[in-house]
Order: C-alpha cells, then sequence, then structure tokens
C-alpha cells in the first residue's frame, strides 16, 4: 500500500526518527542475556528567552558483538535546532585503555530528506560503533539548542532489545517565573522538585530496566514523561498551549493571509461553480478539480515545517504538500461562499489516539472539515482518489484539532464502523476445460475500504501495470488475464470499484485417476482489510462442466453465528452445475487486538477450505 | 567507487591548451519542439506508458583537464498519473575538493493553451541544494503547472575533476524513450577505453560516429526497464557505456605516449601500489606474528578451514565497501574491525603464513551492473575481493563475509562466471568453475496410528541447499517448523538438525510431523509431500524482460512411502508425469508405484534444474512447467475405509 499512497506527512513535527545500523552477525549460539548495559541522563531546560535546550548523557558498556548497535549516536538538527556540544570517548574496559575521543566532526552528517521530499533541512549526525573486542565502554554527551518551545523531547528510560538500563534519569528544568506542563504515564513515581538559582528543577529516576522482546511496544504501556509548554513562541508568533484553544489559536495565527485567492483563480471558482445549486455538489466538483490538477509534493519550509503555502502559490505552480492543499482547497471553497475549517491530525492506519487532555503537537498531517447542516463533510486535499467526504483509514475515526477563529477544538473524524463502508462482492462463472485447465468470469465488486486499492491502482498505474497488480491481488496460479476491465466510482461518498475479467487457468483443478479435485479458490482477507472492524463479504461460484458431474463430497448447507462473524455456505449441484454461495460478515468490537482478528480469519479460512470431489 | 579513485594515485597532469570551438548540434533545444513532440499522445512501441522520454543527451568534451558534460533531457506527460516525474533530483559527488560540480541549470515547462506554446520558466529559487553527507549532494526542483500533454525539459552541465575513469552514460529509463545520445570528443593527447554493455548497446556501437576523436552513439525507442522476480539486479543487463584512460601524450615531457593501466599486470601493479594492499602481502612483523598463530590441523584443508572460521569468529565487519583496503594489516589485527576486503587479505595472509598458496581475486558480484567481465584491465567492473586459494592441490574459493556461508562455498551473489586475479607476477582474468551437487533429497515414511497420520521425515540439504537452509533456518525449532508447514493443526516432533561429516556439504533434517484425522470419515485423503523447493508458482504474470536467474543449478529427489492401515484400502492417487522444457533446461518426473506384496505406494519425484539462467524467449515454457509441478506435488493420495 505504501507504494501506492503517497501519504503527506509534516514531516519535521516529529522528531522521532528510526535509524537502524547493519545488523553484524553474531557467530555463536552463546545464551546472551544483555548485549550492553547504559547508564543515561536526559536534561530538558526551557530558557527565559522561549529556548529548549536538550543534554544528553550516555554511558553504553557494550558486551558484545550484537550490543555495537546500542552504541550507536544519532543526533537530529534543522534550521531551528542547532548543536551546541559533543564529546564522547571510547574506552577498552578490559586494559582501560583509550581507544577513541569522538569530536563533533568525527560524526557522519546525512540529510534526512525523504524520497517524496522536494524539500526539507531535516538533517541527522550519526555514529556507528565498530569494535572486534569487548567489553567496550562508549560515554558521550551532547546539547542541542531549539529556537521556540512549542514542543519538547518526551522522555522514553526503556532501552533497546536486550539491553540492561542499569539507571535513567530525567530533569526537567525552566525558570521559577515560567511553566512547563508534563504527562506521566506507566511511571509509579512522583517527581522530586527542588529551587536553586531562580530556576525549578523535577527529577525522575529509575533503575534496572529491560526488555526482552523486539516487539514495538503499545504506547499505552511503555513507561514515558511528555512535556509540553504553558505559554510557547516560535519565530515571533505566541500563544497559550494549556488548552486546546491555545494550541488552534497559534495555527490560526500561522494560516493568517494564507487563503486569498488571486483573480484568475476567483474566476476559475466561479467557472467550476456556475449553475450548480447545492453545497454539496459545489464542494465536489471543487475537490475534483483539485484531484486532477495538483499534485502532492512536499515541502517543509517555515517555522519547523508548520506555515502553508499561500494559496494563490498553489494555483499557479499547480501543487503544494498537505497543509498547502488544504489551504488551497479551503480557499476555493470560501470564494464559493462556503465556510471550511483546516484541521491537524495524526494521521496512519495504526497510530494511537492523542492523548486528548494533553494540549500539546501531536500531529502530523492536515486535512479539511466542511461544517454543514447534516453531515459534516471531511476532505484528504493529498489524495487523488478519494471521494469527497471519504477519509479513508489513514485518518479515520481518531480525535482532531480544528482551527476556528476562536482557536480550535477536538472533534472525531467518523469511525465507518459499518458493513456499509467495507463490502466484497465476488461472482464467479467457471468452466473446466479438462486437464486441470478452466477458464473463469469473475466480477469483484469493492466497496469503501476494500475498493481503496484499486481507486489508487486506477489512478496510478498505467495499463500494463493495472494488469500486474491484477496478477498480483487474484493470486491465481498459473493464470493467464485474457480481458480485463476496471471501472472505479469515487463520485459517492463511498467510494466503489469494479473488476470484471475473463482469466484462463492453466491448473484449476487436480485430478487423480477416479476424481477430480476442486478447491473453491476465494480472496485472500488479512486483518489489514478489516480496520473498521466491519465487512460484508461474499462468494458466488458457479462452475460448469461439459462432462457429467457427480458430487462425491455431498452437498453443504452452513448456517453459522459466532462472536465475531456470521457464516453461511450454501453449495449443490443443479442442472449439471456446482453452485457455491457463501457470505460472511464480519462485526468485531472496536476493542478487539490484532491477535483475534487473525485468529479469526484462519477459522474462516478453515471453513472455506473444504475441497471438492467429483467422481470421474 | 570514489575511494577507489583516491586509492589510485594515478595523477593525470595536462598541458592547458584550448579547445577548438565545439559544434552545436543539439538534438533536444529548450524551447524548440518538433511537431511530432507536440502532438504525440502516447508512446507508439509501448502503448500503455504514461511518461516517455522525448529524448536525453550528454556531450561530453574536455577543458582545462576537466571533463565537461553537458546535460539536456525532455520528458512528456501523457496522463496525470505520471506527474511524479516532474519531480527531479540530480545526484553528484562532491567530495571534499569539489571533484564535481552542477552548473547552468535550467529548466522549464511547456503547455499548449489554446493552441499556443505556453513557456513557464524556473529560476534558483526554485531549486533546493541538499548536502546528503559524505561528499555527496543533490538538487532537487519540482515543476510547476504540470498537466496531461506537459512538456518539461532541463539542462545542466556537470564537471568532472577526474578523468581516469569516466561516468559515461546510462541510456535506458523507467519509462520509454525516444532517444537516448552520448557523445564525447576526445582530444589526441588522451586515450581512453570504451566499454559498452547490453544488447542495444551493441547495435547501436556498430553504427556509432567516429570521427577525429568524436564518438557518438544514439540509441532510439528503448522500451522501459523495471526489476522482476527471481532477478539479482536489472542494472546488470542495461545498456550502458564507461570509460577508461588507457593512456595520454605527457607534454611536460616532449608529447611521450604514457600508458595507463595497459595490461593485467600493470593493473595488479597499481593494485600493490598502495600501502594499505600492500602491507597485507609483506614480511612484516604481523606476518611474523601471524606465522606463530596456532592453527589447528594437519591437513591443508583443515588449517584452511581453521583459519576461516576464527576470521570470523574474532573479527567484526564494518561497512565499508570496495576492494581497496582502508587500514593496514597492523591496524586490522590490533582492532579486530574491518572490511569484507580486509578480512579476506588478512585470510590470504595468514594462509601464506602457514604455507598455503592463497591470492585476491576480483570479482564483479550481481547486482554490480555487470553480466559479464570485459577483457580489458578495466577497473571498475570489480566490486569485491575473495580468497583464491590451492590447497592439497585444488582451487578453493572463500569469502569471510557471510556468516552461515561455510568454507569451500561462495555466498550466491558471487556465484559469477570469472574474477582477476590479482598476483605480483602473472595476473590475469581467470573462470571460476564452482564445482557442487545441489539438490534437496527428501525420503518421507507416512503410517497411520491410532486416529493421527505419521509424516517420518528426513531431508538432506546438499551443497548450496544446504547453504541456504542453514542461512533461513537458523534458529528453526519445532513450532516455526509447524508454521511453515502451512497446515492446520499439525503437531511436529522430534525435529534434529545436523552437519553430516562429509566431504561435501550436508545439513540433515528430521522430524516427524503428525496430523489428526477424522476416523469416522469414509475418505482419507493424504498430501505425502509436505517439504518442497517451490510452494507456489513464483512466476505469476506473463511478460519477462530479463533473464530468470535460479543462482545454481540443483537436482532434487523426493520419495514417499505410504503403508496403507488395516481397514483401509488404497482408493485413488495421482497419475504419472514426466515433463521436461525445452532443450533439456529442466525436468520434472513423478511416478506413483504401487506395492501390493507390501500393502505400500510409493510415490517418486524428481525435480533438476539443468541451468542457472533461463532467457526470457523461455520464459513462457518455465511458467508452465512450474505450474504443472507445483500442482503435481500438491495433489493427494485416497484411502478408503474397507467395507
Amino acid at each position: 500500500m505504501k507504494l501506492l499512497f503517497k501519504w503527506a506527512l509534516l514531516g519535521s513535527l516529529f522528531s522521532l526518527f528510526f535509524y537502524k545500523s547493519e545488523v553484524f552477525a553474531q557467530t555463536d549460539k552463546k545464551l546472551v542475556l544483555f548485549n550492553s548495559r547504559v547508564i543515561k541522563t536526559l536534561d530538558v531546560e526551557l530558557t527565559p528567552d522561549f529556548e529548549v535546550l536538550e543534554t544528553v548523557k550516555k554511558k553504553v558498556t557494550v558486551l558484545n558483538k550484537d550490543g555495537l548497535e546500542d552504541g550507536l549516536i544519532t543526533i537530529f538538527y534543522n534550521d531551528l535546532i542547532s548543536i551546541e556540544d559533543f564529546s564522547g570517548v571510547i574506552t577498552d574496559k578490559a586494559s582501560g585503555k583509550t581507544i577513541d575521543k569522538l569530536k563533533l566532526k568525527d560524526l557522519n552528517d546525512v540529510s534526512l530528506i525523504s524520497d517524496y521530499s522536494v524539500f526539507e533541512d531535516s538533517r541527522l549526525k550519526y555514529f556507528e560503533l565498530h569494535a572486534g573486542k569487548f567489553p567496550l565502554e562508549i560515554e558521550f554527551e551532547y546539547t542541542t539548542k531549539k529556537r521556540g518551545n512549542m514542543s519538547f523531547p518526551t522522555w522514553r528510560p526503556e532501552g533497546n532489545k536486550m539491553q540492561l538500563v542499569e539507571k535513567a534519569e530525567l530533569n526537567l528544568i525552566y525558570p521559577e517565573n515560567m511553566e512547563v506542563r508534563y504527562l506521566v504515564k506507566n511511571i509509579d513515581q512522583e517527581a522530586k522538585v527542588s529551587n536553586s538559582e531562580g530556576k525549578v528543577k523535577m527529577h525522575w529516576e529509575l533503575e534496572n530496566l529491560i526488555k526482552l522482546s523486539d516487539d514495538k511496544p503499545d504506547e499505552d504501556s511503555i513507561a514515558m514523561v511528555k512535556i509540553a509548554p504553558k505559554d510557547f513562541t516560535m519565530e515571533g508568533y505566541a500563544s497559550n498551549m494549556e488548552t486546546w484553544g491555545g494550541f488552534g489559536n497559534w495555527i490560526y495565527q500561522l494560516n493568517q493571509g494564507k487563503d486569498d485567492l488571486s483573480p484568475d483563480a476567483k474566476a476559475k471558482v466561479a467557472e467550476l461553480t456556475e449553475g450548480l445549486e447545492s453545497e454539496l455538489e459545489k464542494i465536489q466538483i471543487l475537490y475534483k478539480y483539485m484531484q486532477d490538477n495538483y499534485r502532492y509534493v512536499s515541502i517543509q519550509l517555515g517555522i519547523g515545517g508548520f506555515m502553508p503555502m499561500y494559496a494563490t502559490e498553489v494555483f499557479e505552480a499547480k501543487y503544494g504538500d498537505c497543509k498547502a492543499l488544504s489551504m488551497f482547497m479551503n480557499a476555493m471553497l470560501k470564494e464559493a461562499g462556503i465556510n471550511a475549517n483546516y484541521v491537524l491530525v495524526k494521521a496512519g492506519s495504526d497510530e494511537n489516539d492523542i492523548d486528548v487532555d494533553f494540549p500539546s503537537n501531536q500531529f502530523n498531517h492536515a486535512i479539511l472539515q466542511v461544517p454543514m447542516e447534516q453531515d459534516t463533510v471531511w476532505l484528504e486535499c493529498t489524495s487523488s482518489t478519494l471521494p469527497a467526504g471519504f477519509l479513508g483509514d489513514f485518518t479515520m475515526d481518531r480525535h482532531v484539532l480544528v482551527i476556528t477563529e476562536e482557536g480550535g477544538k477536538l472533534v472525531k473524524t467518523p469511525a465507518y464502523q459499518s458493513t456499509d463502508y467495507n463490502q466484497i462482492k465476488n461472482n464467479s462463472k467457471i468452466e473446466l476445460l479438462g486437464q486441470g485447465m478452466a477458464r473463469i468470469k469473475q466480477t469483484k465488486e469493492m466497496t469503501g475500504f476494500a475498493a481503496q486499492t484499486y481507486l489508487a491502482v486506477q489512478r496510478h498505474f498505467n495499463e500494463k501495470e493495472v494488469e500486474k497488480h491484477i496478477y498480483y491481488d487474484l493470486d491465481f496460479s498459473g493464470a493467464h488475464i485474457e480481458k480485463f476491465d476496471l471501472n472505479v466510482d469515487n463520485q459517492q461518498i463511498v467510494p466503489k470499484a469494479i473488476l470484471n475479467h475473463e482469466t484462463f487457468l492453466q491448473q484449476f483443478y487436480q485430478s487423480t485417476s477416479k476424481r477430480l479435485i476442486i478447491k473453491p479458490k476465494y480472496q485472500t482477507i488479512k486483518a489489514d482489510d478489516i480496520l473498521n472492524f466491519n465487512m460484508h463479504w461474499e462468494e458466488n461460484i458457479e462452475i460448469a462442466s461439459p462432462d457429467e458431474m457427480e458430487l462425491e463430497s455431498g452437498e453443504v448447507d452452513l448456517d453459522l453465528t459466532e462472536d465475531y462473524f456470521d457464516y453461511k455456505k450454501h453449495q449443490v449441484l443443479e442442472d449439471n452445475l456446482l453452485k457455491i454461495a457463501r457470505v460472511i460478515k464480519f462485526h468485531f468490537p472496536e476493542d478487539v487486538d490484532e491477535e483475534t482478528i487473525t485468529k479469526t480469519l484462519k477459522q474462516i479460512e478453515k471453513l472455506d477450505d473444504q475441497p471438492i470431489f467429483l467422481k470421474k | 567507487m570514489y575511494h577507489l579513485l583516491r586509492a589510485f594515485a594515478i595523477m593525470v597532469f595536462l598541458m592547458l591548451f584550448s579547445l577548438s570551438s565545439f559544434a552545436q548540434d543539439y538534438e533536444v533545444k529548450l524551447g524548440k519542439y518538433s511537431s511530432e513532440e507536440l502532438e504525440m499522445t502516447s508512446c507508439a512501441f509501448e502503448p500503455e506508458a504514461a511518461a516517455i522520454v522525448l529524448g536525453e543527451q550528454g556531450i561530453g568534451f574536455f577543458s582545462n583537464g576537466r571533463l565537461v558534460t553537458e546535460i539536456k533531457r525532455r520528458l512528456k506527460i501523457f496522463d496525470s498519473k505520471a506527474k511524479d516525474y516532474a519531480d527531479i533530483t540530480i545526484t553528484y559527488y562532491e567530495g571534499e575538493n569539489k571533484v564535481e560540480a552542477i552548473t547552468g541549470l535550467k529548466a522549464q515547462v511547456m503547455n499548449l493553451e489554446n493552441g499556443k506554446e505556453v513557456i513557464t520558466k524556473m529560476s534558483k529559487k526554485d531549486f533546493f541544494e541538499t548536502d546528503l553527507g559524505n561528499g555527496y549532494k543533490e538538487i532537487r526542483f519540482t515543476f510547476p503547472n504540470v498537466k496531461e500533454g506537459s512538456i518539461i525539459e532541463y539542462e545542466y552541465d556537470h564537471y568532472f575533476e577526474n578523468i581516469t575513469f569516466l561516468d559515461g552514460w546510462q541510456f535506458q529509463n523507467d519509462i520509454p524513450t525516444v532517444f537516448s545520445r552520448y557523445k564525447i570528443d576526445i582530444p589526441e593527447y588522451l586515450d581512453y577505453r570504451f566499454l559498452g554493455q547490453g544488447e542495444h548497446f551493441v547495435v547501436a556501437n556498430q553504427n556509432r560516429v567516429n570521427n577525429f576523436g568524436e564518438n557518438e552513439w544514439t540509441l532510439t525507442n528503448l522500451k522501459s526497464v523495471q526489476s522482476e522476480p527471481y532477478m539479482n539486479n536489472f542494472v546488470d543487463y542495461l545498456d550502458k557505456i564507461e570509460f577508461q584512460l588507457a593512456g595520454y601524450k605527457d607534454y611536460g615531457n616532449m608529447g611521450h605516449y604514457e600508458s595507463v593501466l595497459s595490461n593485467w599486470q600493470k593493473l595488479a601493479d597499481e593494485i600493490f601500489e598502495i600501502d594499505a594492499f600492500r602491507s597485507y602481502f609483506r614480511n612484516n612483523g604481523t606476518f611474523k606474528d601471524l606465522a606463530e598463530v596456532d592453527i589447528e590441523g594437519e591437513t591443508e584443508a583443515e588449517k584452511a578451514e581453521y583459519i576461516y572460521q576464527l576470521i570470523k569468529e574474532k573479527y567484526t565487519l564494518n561497512d565499508e565497501g570496495g576492494f581497496v583496503p582502508d587500514q593496514n594489516i597492523k591496524k586490522l589485527v590490533t582492532n579486530k574491525v574491518g572490511s569484507k576486503t580486509e578480512l579476506n587479505l588478512l585470510m590470504i595472509a595468514m594462509l601464506r603464513a602457514n604455507g598455503i598458496e592463497a591470492d585476491p581475486l576480483l570479482i564483479s558480484s550481481k547486482g554490480n551492473g555487470r553480466s559479464y567481465l570485459v577483457q580489458f584491465p578495466f577497473v571498475r567492473q570489480f566490486n569485491r575481493l575473495i580468497v583464491k586459494a590451492t590447497i592439497d592441490g585444488e582451487v578453493v574459493f572463500a569469502d569471510t563475509s557471510h556468516e552461515h556461508v561455510p568454507f569451500g562455498y561462495l555466498p550466491l551473489a558471487y556465484h559469477v562466471e570469472g574474477g582477476f586475479l590479482v598476483k605480483e607476477e602473472g595476473s590475469d582474468l581467470i573462470r571460476m568453475n564452482l564445482e557442487h551437487k545441489s539438490g534437496i533429497k527428501q525420503m518421507v515414511n507416512i503410517s497411520l496410528e491410532a486416529d493421527s497420520i505419521h509424516f517420518g521425515h528426513t531431508v538432506r540439504y546438499l551443497d548450496y541447499d544446504a547453504v541456504s537452509f542453514l542461512e533461513r533456518n537458523d534458529d528453526l525449532d519445532e513450532e516455526k517448523l509447524e508454521k511453515m508447514l502451512d497446515k492446520d493443526e499439525v503437531n511436529v516432533m522430534g525435529l534434529e538438525v545436523k552437519d553430516l561429516e562429509s566431504k561435501r556439504r550436508q545439513v540433515e533434517s528430521s522430524f516427524m510431523v503428525n496430523m489428526p484425522m477424522n476416523t469416522s470419515a469414509e475418505l482419507l485423503l493424504i498430501n505425502p509431500i509436505m517439504v518442497k523447493r517451490h510452494k507456489e508458482n513464483p512466476f505469476k504474470i506473463d511478460d519477462r524482460n530479463f533473464p530468470v536467474d535460479f543462482n545454481y543449478v540443483f537436482s532434487d529427489n523426493y520419495i514417499a512411502n505410504i503403508s496403507i492401515p488395516e481397514g483401509y484400502e488404497l482408493d485413488d492417487y495421482p497419475e504419472q508425469l514426466a515433463i521436461s522444457m525445452p532443450s533439456g533446461l529442466a525436468k520434472f518426473i513423478y511416478i506413483p508405484q504401487e506395492d501390493t506384496n507390501n500393502n505400500v505406494l510409493r510415490i517418486n519425484v524428481k525435480f533438476d534444474l539443468n541451468t542457472e539462467m533461463v532467457q526470457p524467449s523461455d520464459y513462457q515454457d518455465l511458467k508452465a512447467f512450474m505450474e504443472y509441478m507445483v500442482n503435481k506435488i500438491q495433489e493427494p493420495v485416497v484411502l478408503k475405509k474397507k467395507s
């Protein structure tokens, strides 16, 4: 899916990034408890000038080859974050000898520009530890300074896999006459507070932490301290973060004047909306105009990547990032007399929801909300495929910050929790041709989430590539697609895709000396396909043969109702036609875990995978 | 590669004098469009393409001792799907001393509006430069106002300080290309060897213009190129040309001709000139220390294997690439961290210290951009250094960089036809014959006990199949095996994986699979073969442009013995099948045999692959062959309850 959608991320908002160094080979399989031990301190200090100083001190004792990765040093910086100082030393623990002293210039320096970005100033300095003798100690310390205190680093004391964290400390320091806010998660400890030289210091300290598995931990279960400002300022724009309204107000200031349109652009809006009565029609036509004529380009410029381009510039260039395209769409709607709101969201199909009680920057993407008398219309402005009003799994079902004149407020995006938003209907007519061969004529009708992939395929691929995609999607073995046509409809709120194809199958059934064995091929459904927890999935198959068929394995009439699904299968032989009608309705509760879904799908697979025996 | 350039201390001093003016014979001229270009709405030779390169050209010439390449490129967007082609990235290597530079970047987009050509030019503020680190830089820009029918075009000059090796030109793109032209004007005082590759290039080379040092190649109507499954890298098959300096006239010395790397020994000599490299071959203190290291083993083979294991266990790899060492042997032995090349050089030194003949061999591994080696000492064709040793009179190739590759075997990406043997004397290209008899030999005994079916497996993996088995199944246990078998409710017991002591590499995996059965059912279905090389046909689509690369040939044999239990009779089983691909590239035989005396059904399956590479012309046959084979192996045996 990643290839199909080029989603727009605000990039630098999250200072999270993952850098994985080469995995080193471990030659012998000894039982190793830890690869490394670490003692680390994070100091976060707010200065009276609204700067944020971040000092990281780490002492890592590397015990074996696999622990070398834990000695990795990474320092992220950009035009707002500067590296103030750095020093490091590598010591051979056995002899106590200094192997190497590190200065800033010894670090590698790379751009973190992403493949799809045209401009981004994020950079990384890093150092990879290479050594052959253990134990080894790498001790380093650095300080970075960020202009503006809109966001703060988050403290995550947990170490890497198979690393013993002997001690992890956090010091949060701020002037007595200022304030910061913080949110403690999964730490059963009060901060120690002390005052000196006009500064308040809060201190947390954890010992002997260990993580054995490599799985990505659930955000809700790991220890962390999130920090956010009260009063904040960045590049001359100031506000107060105690409420979502205060944060919204800051964004509102940044967006001021960005939605003016040139006379040419206004004329275009007038031309497009001429004669249209309803607001929804106007939204749809303007949205489609944008989808067809503007493309997503990531350009991270201005106020750490927060300030959108001017709508006029977007009109001229015919491209923009998520902020620019949302702003431009907003401007066009305004011109057409429709009020819309710019919205910040934490996007990603498997992201957790934001901490709603802790106003802070937790977002990485921008979309648009159009309040209507009846249903609110949501617009994902970087998608060239979704219908107006359908958000897709990238931003659905989560709290978002709607920016308004009054500031901002949290609102939830639609959850789409009904089978209306996720349907698959496959009708297949199969003709047996002898010697295992068959020809299949199939109509696949996909609605809502199920149609998302084909919407993108139709939009981005040429005919050859579409055919290639169909080969892989059908996953028939030994197939030759003789003809196909793909129709997508994104003019309704719920998108639809219909694929018709005729395909020759070299080996559809197996044949032994006495019988034919048919294993009906259904679509493959994965947990990712049921992100809205609901799905209606129908398979209707008709198999015809020039020879008389005799059903050895008997007719089937199944009707099951389980906790998470209803299953019906009806299989008969009528007028020498073998007919299979199979319907599933999934209805998972919202708090279901992925493992349950996967298990349920396995259960379905078993019900489906019953071979059919025909006597020869 | 730049590593290499720095390492080779080949300096070419050029007398500065002005060049005669260069003929202005462009085919791409910004803002001037032919009527074909304006009217074109699709690609004639690849109708589904959403965009096309209308033309691209590189005009190279020498000026002030530098190579200047004037590059122009023009694309047309047919469909809004292809708007991403309007995002341009130009990467170049600046190094510490500005060894490359980009100047004079111009870009513009043309749209026809009411029959009028409307051109939007881009300016400096639209070009973003990024420092990628390690000396690399990138210029990115994105064309505005791009829609269906837009023609986008840009030009720039690329300057190269280093002229010993020239990058040359690559002719294809991931969209079709109407024409791609490369021209280079080589002055009389410089002498270059050309190295071309690719089937279209070979044709174009026959028609190339060569006029007083002006060389020009034009390739036309090139289809788009994309990666395909079962190939190591399509880059190895692209049409391209590169250059290496063969000699020059030294005007500082009466115009005397100095040849550069004119034969294999000279190239070897240059490599030995590198201090770090030479240190591995000298009778220095480290060498004497190495000679004193206790090496276990009586025969040369035992000693060599001991050294091989010692290096793999005691030394750590870093991620330095290329075949030129960075550090000398002393530093490596002290720090115990080195590149692939350095560890292999160390192995050579240790073998030599123990009286075993060993030399470095340079190869071009798969994916390095070369499908064959050229017979000229063209140094840039190589990317890896491995060990060639003569052990107990037999030639052995070795590489210490891959964890699971045992002594005497090479990683699969190193299975190439030959390499360059670097010696103090008598260096030359040699052929590499990797003798092996790879394959999977499997015996399954199937019987019924109480309410389950038992499958007793003995699977032997030979030679490269043993290597790939170890690579994939480093931490195989019963639970993982259960998942791999991809069958519900099976129970794997008694898994044992052992290395068989033998001259050839053999790994034997034996285990028992228990599968519950429904004792009340009239019919009982058994799929006798669970472990197989291909679970499904890997070739799904119909087209193929590049060869299928299987890495090595093999011969598989699966035997299943099904004992028919009391109370059941053999009702039905798959029919015999023997198929082969044209000219015997692959063979598959499936023979069921009923032994009524012992109440046993024996199924004998053989699968031989006799070629590493299957050419695209044979792809359809291969796809059909695999289809029959994969399906046949899945067919069940049917037992019926006796009435």
